[in-house]
């Protein structure tokens, strides 16, 4: 099982990476003459309303819909955890202040006033990436911080403090390994979560422009081809299906395994 | 006493929220690209005369504490203005699409609780067997798939290929309305009801390992009483707790269903209105998702207070 | 009359658990089932109560007065279980639902009608002649005497009277108590409601399965003596599972003692505590500290409990017995009678063991004058509790001082302030002529001066930190001269060296706190604060890791903070002893002085709550 999931996510990494060198077309170039048709021979995916070879689309498109959610999930990640452990870890006004602050961002509709800002304010796909990370955080930093509390109280970690040990030693070599599971589970969903939201954002048509080869801006276009060209629209979404999922039951899986072999 | 410090603390900070975020709200008047002006021009033309009638219609010249207060004030009072673009009061144009977006909701929300607290409890009751670990995964990928793609999948599959459902409107008579919304229903219940399913699961198996459901059966209570007054009061804990995150998912999801299915609802409405930059919509939409998302968090402490008692006695925050 | 009968009781899940126990329990009478973590005794009583875990199924038979529980369909057991067996747990932080009152959990338990429960209905298997009325009706002043004209259903003044007539039989007369939810209540009040709600249908038999393990000390003993008075007014039986051999013999008149998932001993208690006739009673016995003597050496058992299913076709004990020979290994031995109603699974009678000469009470080398410690006055509150009400003590240089006190006595706060771990509100610490009241303090050298031992094994060591980088992580805090190795420390414990490469989870119990005595000495602290050390471990395991503190204080001449609830333990390892009561000293003196002719009335009840050690 785990195997085929890696296999999955190397293989979407690779295409990530190396993707618009695969592509057999320009994904931009248009075959009006063409429009929407289905899958053949030169066009594997067929192609959209206005002539453009899906798969090549498709290939162009792999590299933003899975680098930016990378870079989305390594920063909050980092974030959270240094953050939580040092909430957690050190409580008093830190930890109140920034309680709040979660508390306050967790209340509100988070999504909601994402799709608001990005759509009235303007603001490019690099805003989107950065609102993500600063949306993804609070939830990272509370989950962290709780199980840094608990760890803290155990015999282990009053034994380090009592040894004279410095604070971030204490952090760093003493309690993030026991919670390291919950760190890479939770890399994982938010790199899932951030690649769906920012799909989604450009589903609704926000953040980038028309005729970018996007994963989600191709399901928008495309789906009123339902009938013409299935593939415009739902490859993308297989593809987005597959790659998320697979993440998430690797995430599901690697927490089940590191738990299994730090703690027991 | 301790109660009632509990109850006005909550009530104080869903105010201190919706503080919040109306300054936000309002802020994006002032905030959005060629000024207040230009947005609530809209597209009528820019002369000097209109303007100056803009400025004096909407106190553009009022300092920026006043503005917002007389804009606060009509809020409450239930007046948004104007939509830029249809030039309706926004309150009515909120108001003629909220069914679609309501009859949605609790479409969805009606078909996460039905599906997802007994499947949980099935998969808590075969824990570890086949069908657990079935349900188990298929939570997990359900989880992982964005309404909008579901939305995608489901149409493609069940209305355009096999067509037993219609593919785009809400339907005008009620048994229409209920096949124009089952698939929207189900792509936006699945990620929640995968959320309950496991809350469920994991708090029926927690349950089950704890001395107070063994020690009740050991001085043999009747089934019903061990099953009402034990499990499902102390299983509800737990999953009242995602309630809140389950609204949000809820409100969200609308959205990007409503936008698939070509629903006239509020979702519809809102992306529409930040399309067309039309502020005073945008505004009333995002006040009204924030307040609803604050109210169902404030019933959620409330049942709290009303289920478990060390919360009511002040033992424990909830 | 036999009232429970078990024969040949077997539980097996992944592995075997439990052995083929024999084991019955009489009206009126009360049986110990004894045995240390691992034993199996306490799913022999969920078997026996039918409650076994899922996926653990127990074989073999189980009778109440002839009627056959094991395989009985769950419609029998269901009229069995609170009507004729009830199951009383150790945790009584767990055992009742938190949404619920007192008062509601013994309601709901109370029989359907108000008279003396109504007969089976005569189909029912479980129907027998003496339904569900106890043994003799008249000496239990719990049951409704019905006035008159009994009615046949309750009504809300008849139920409240009636519960709190049940509270009140287990000491409870304050009525509101009924009115209040578990997290309101004490645990030695939660244990009282609970045995209430496992009494409200007045069983033949009652398992309790250790029933005070959770609670203080002084509390225990209360409980202890409820237990005793209730089984004898109502004329029950009772099953008591327990750990601790002590309050076996105090309170039952048989005790069976298990091992490894099967019975090694059983017989009348007074017998058993005087000659065991079983190598592994003779080393738990052995095992015990006294509270009254100071031993000169403190034995535990060699080596730890083998699994069950390991040990099928030899005696369970032989890997660990003095006396085991070539026989021992050949084949099972039997539960053979040696007197009337005296079984043992040894094949030779017990070599009895030199139990260890009191020890000579020397005080410490003479420079327990030259003061180490020094508090004076240290108050901690925490919110409207106070912890620490200014408490002064004093440590010399090689002594061992016990702080002794029950849960809410401030005795961990006064621990974790020396510390460090907790700054006081009020009062001066001193140690070794440095200040280390706040925490900025020593010039950071309060490391090197006093370290500590835990309590919790299961979390005293770093779980993804091997045993090797552990130890050098804290030898690298202490001063470059004279630092210990690795291999030097686990040596200094008792450990072979190739225990530097293991991780926690591979260590036993009593090896994780010999490594944390370990990590605690590389500093070479002058000071060695031991936090219930032993609390949590098994009696044959606790006195060797108790024996390792002693000596090791000796040699090193490291004084020793010991703080316990156990009287037993401060006796063996400490020279002087502090009392510490609700933040307060009551008492301090020498421990023999102390112990032998306590003047507090405090101190006199802890002393009264110690079983009496055989």
């Amino acid at each position: 099982m785990k195997g085929v999931l890696v296999t999955v996510l190397a293989l979407a990494a690779l295409v990530a990476v190396g993707g618009s060198h695969l592509a057999p077309y320009d994904p931009a170039a248009q075959d009006l003459a063409l429009g929407a048709v289905g899958p053949s021979a030169a066009h594997w995916l067929g192609t959209d309303d206005l002539g453009r070879d899906v798969f090549s689309r498709l290939l162009a498109g792999a590299g933003s819909a899975m680098l930016w959610p990378v870079l989305v999930a390594l920063g909050t990640t980092v974030l959270s955890t240094s953050l939580g452990l040092l909430a957690g870890y050190r409580l008093g006004w830190v930890d109140a202040l920034m309680m709040r602050a979660v508390d306050l961002a967790f209340a509100m509709p988070g999504m909601l006033v994402l799709i608001v800002v990005i759509g009235v304010l303007g603001g490019g796909y690099g805003w989107a990436v950065l609102a993500m990370a600063v949306l993804l955080t609070p939830g990272d930093i509370r989950v962290i911080r709780s199980l840094t509390m608990a760890q803290r109280e155990l015999a282990y970690a009053e034994a380090a403090k009592t040894l004279g040990l410095r604070p971030s030693r204490i952090m760093f070599r003493h309690l993030l390994p026991n919670i390291a599971p919950t760190v890479v589970a939770g890399a994982l969903l938010s790199f899932v979560v951030a690649m769906v939201s920012l799909a989604g954002l450009s589903f609704l048509g926000l953040g980038l422009p028309a005729g970018t080869p996007d994963w989600g801006l191709m399901v928008e276009e495309n789906r009123d081809l339902l009938d013409l060209n299935p593939w415009a629209a739902v490859a993308p979404v297989v593809l987005l299906t597959l790659i998320a999922s697979s993440a998430t039951l690797l995430g599901d899986r690697l927490f089940d395994t590191l738990s299994k072999g730090g703690s027991r | 006493m301790a109660i009632l410090t509990l109850i006005s603390r909550r009530l104080a900070a869903a105010l201190v929220l919706l503080g919040v975020l109306s300054v936000l709200t309002y802020g994006l008047l002032v905030a959005s690209p060629g000024g207040p002006e230009q947005v609530l021009l809209g597209n009528r033309p820019s002369t000097a005369e209109t303007r100056a009638a803009i400025r004096a219609e909407y106190h553009l010249d009022d300092p920026f504490p006043l503005r917002y207060a007389r804009w606060l004030g009509d809020a409450v009072r239930g007046d948004f203005g104007i939509s830029i673009y249809s030039r309706e009061p926004v309150v009515d144009v909120i108001a003629d699409r909220l069914p679609v977006t309501a009859g949605l909701a609790g479409y969805a929300l009606l078909i996460t609780v039905a599906v997802g607290v007994p499947v949980g409890l099935v998969a808590a009751m075969g824990r570890g067997g086949t069908l657990d670990q079935g349900i188990t995964l298929t939570s997990l990928v359900l989880l992982a798939v964005p309404p909008f793609a579901l939305s995608i999948l489901l149409l493609y599959g069940f209305a355009v290929t096999l067509g037993w459902f219609p593919v785009f409107g809400a339907g005008e008579t009620p048994m229409e309305r209920i096949s124009h919304l089952t698939l929207p229903a189900i792509a936006l219940a699945a990620a929640q009801a995968a959320m309950v399913v496991r809350q469920m699961r994991a708090a029926a198996l927690d349950l089950a390992g704890q001395d107070f459901l063994t020690f009740a059966k050991a001085r043999g209570l009747p089934r019903r009483r061990i099953w009402i007054g034990y499990a499902l009061r102390n299983a509800a804990l737990p999953v009242l707790t995602v309630g809140g995150l389950l609204l949000a998912a809820n409100l969200t999801g609308a959205l990007f269903v409503e936008q698939a299915f070509g629903l006239h609802g509020l979702g519809a409405l809102l992306i529409g209105a930040v399309g067309q930059k039309d502020i005073p919509v945008v505004q009333a939409l995002v006040l009204f998702g924030g307040a609803i998302v604050v109210a169902v968090n404030l019933l959620i402490d409330l049942a709290y207070l009303v289920v478990d008692p060390r919360v009511r006695h002040g033992a424990v925050a909830s | 009359m036999t009232l429970l009968d078990v024969t040949g009781l077997t539980v097996t899940g992944r592995h075997l658990i439990v052995d083929g126990v024999d084991l019955a329990v009489s009206a009126g009478e009360t049986v110990g089932l004894v045995g240390e973590s691992g034993s199996g005794k306490s799913l022999t009583a969920r078997a026996v109560a039918g409650l076994l875990p899922k996926g653990l199924t127990a074989t073999g038979s189980v009778t109440l007065s002839g009627l056959e529980l094991l395989g009985a369909r769950e419609r029998v057991l269901r009229s069995v279980r609170g009507a004729r067996v009830a199951l009383l747990m150790q945790d009584p932080f767990a055992m009742l639902n938190p949404l619920c009152t007192a008062g509601v959990h013994i309601a709901e338990s109370l029989p359907r009608s108000p008279r003396p429960p109504s007969p089976f209905p005569p189909t029912d298997p479980g129907a027998s002649p003496f339904g569900t009325v106890p043994a003799d009706p008249g000496a239990s002043p719990a049951l409704p005497q019905g006035s008159g004209a009994a009615p046949t259903r309750w009504t809300r003044a008849t139920r409240r009277a009636e519960v709190l007539r049940r509270l009140a039989e287990v000491g409870i007369d304050d009525p509101s108590v009924a009115d209040r939810y578990p997290f309101q209540l004490s645990g030695g009040m939660r244990q009282r409601v609970a045995l209430a709600a496992a009494l409200a249908r007045d069983p033949e038999l009652l398992i309790a399965d250790e029933p005070t393990t959770a609670l203080d000390a002084t509390t225990q003993h209360e409980i202890l003596m409820l237990l005793r008075n209730v089984q004898r007014a109502r004329g029950m039986g009772v099953l008591l599972i327990t750990h601790d051999l002590r309050v076996a013999f105090e309170l039952c008149d048989r005790v069976a003692v298990m091992y490894a998932g099967r019975l090694v001993e059983s017989g009348p208690g007074f017998d058993m505590a005087k000659v065991p006739a079983h190598p592994y009673t003779a080393g738990l016995l052995a095992a015990l500290p006294s509270a009254t003597v100071t031993l000169s050496r403190l034995e535990g058992i060699p080596g730890g409990v083998p699994a069950a299913g390991d040990v099928t076709g030899t005696c369970a004990f032989a890997a660990r017995c003095g006396q085991a020979d070539s026989e021992c290994t050949q084949e099972r031995p039997p539960l053979r009678e040696i007197a009337p109603d005296r079984h043992t699974a040894c094949l030779y009678e017990v070599r009895p063991r030199p139990r260890a000469e009191p020890r000579a009470v020397t005080p410490r080398e003479a420079s327990a004058d030259e003061t180490l410690l020094r508090i004076e006055g240290l108050r901690k509150r925490y919110g409207g509790h106070v912890a620490l009400g200014g408490v002064s003590l004093r440590v010399g240089r090689g002594e061992s001082v016990g702080v002794v006190g029950e849960s809410g006595s401030g005795k961990t706060t006064l621990a974790r302030c020396v510390l460090g771990l907790v700054t006081p509100d009020e009062g001066r610490i001193e140690l070794a002529g440095l200040d280390l009241t706040r925490r900025a303090r020593g010039g950071g050298q309060a490391h090197r001066l006093v370290q500590c031992v835990f309590q919790d094994p299961t979390t005293s060591l770093n779980p993804s930190l091997t045993v090797g980088s552990t130890l050098a992580e804290a030898a690298a805090q202490g001063t470059p001269e004279g630092r210990l190795s690795v291999a030097e420390l686990l040596d200094l414990v008792g450990l072979p060296a190739s225990y530097a490469a293991r991780r926690p989870r591979a260590l036993s119990g009593g090896q994780r706190q010999r490594v944390a005595i370990a990590r605690a000495l590389a500093v070479r602290p002058a000071l060695l604060i031991c936090d219930e050390p032993v609390a949590s471990l098994d009696v044959s395991v606790q006195a060797h890791v108790l024996e390792l503190l002693r000596t090791i204080g000796r040699e090193l001449g490291t004084s020793l903070l010991f703080i316990t609830h156990d009287l037993a333990v401060v006796r063996q390892i400490t020279d002087r002893t502090v009392v510490l009561f609700r933040g307060d000293v009551v008492e301090e003196g020498e421990t023999a002085r102390i112990l032998d002719a306590p003047a507090h009335d405090y101190t006199r009840r802890l002393l009264a709550s110690v079983p009496p050690t055989p």
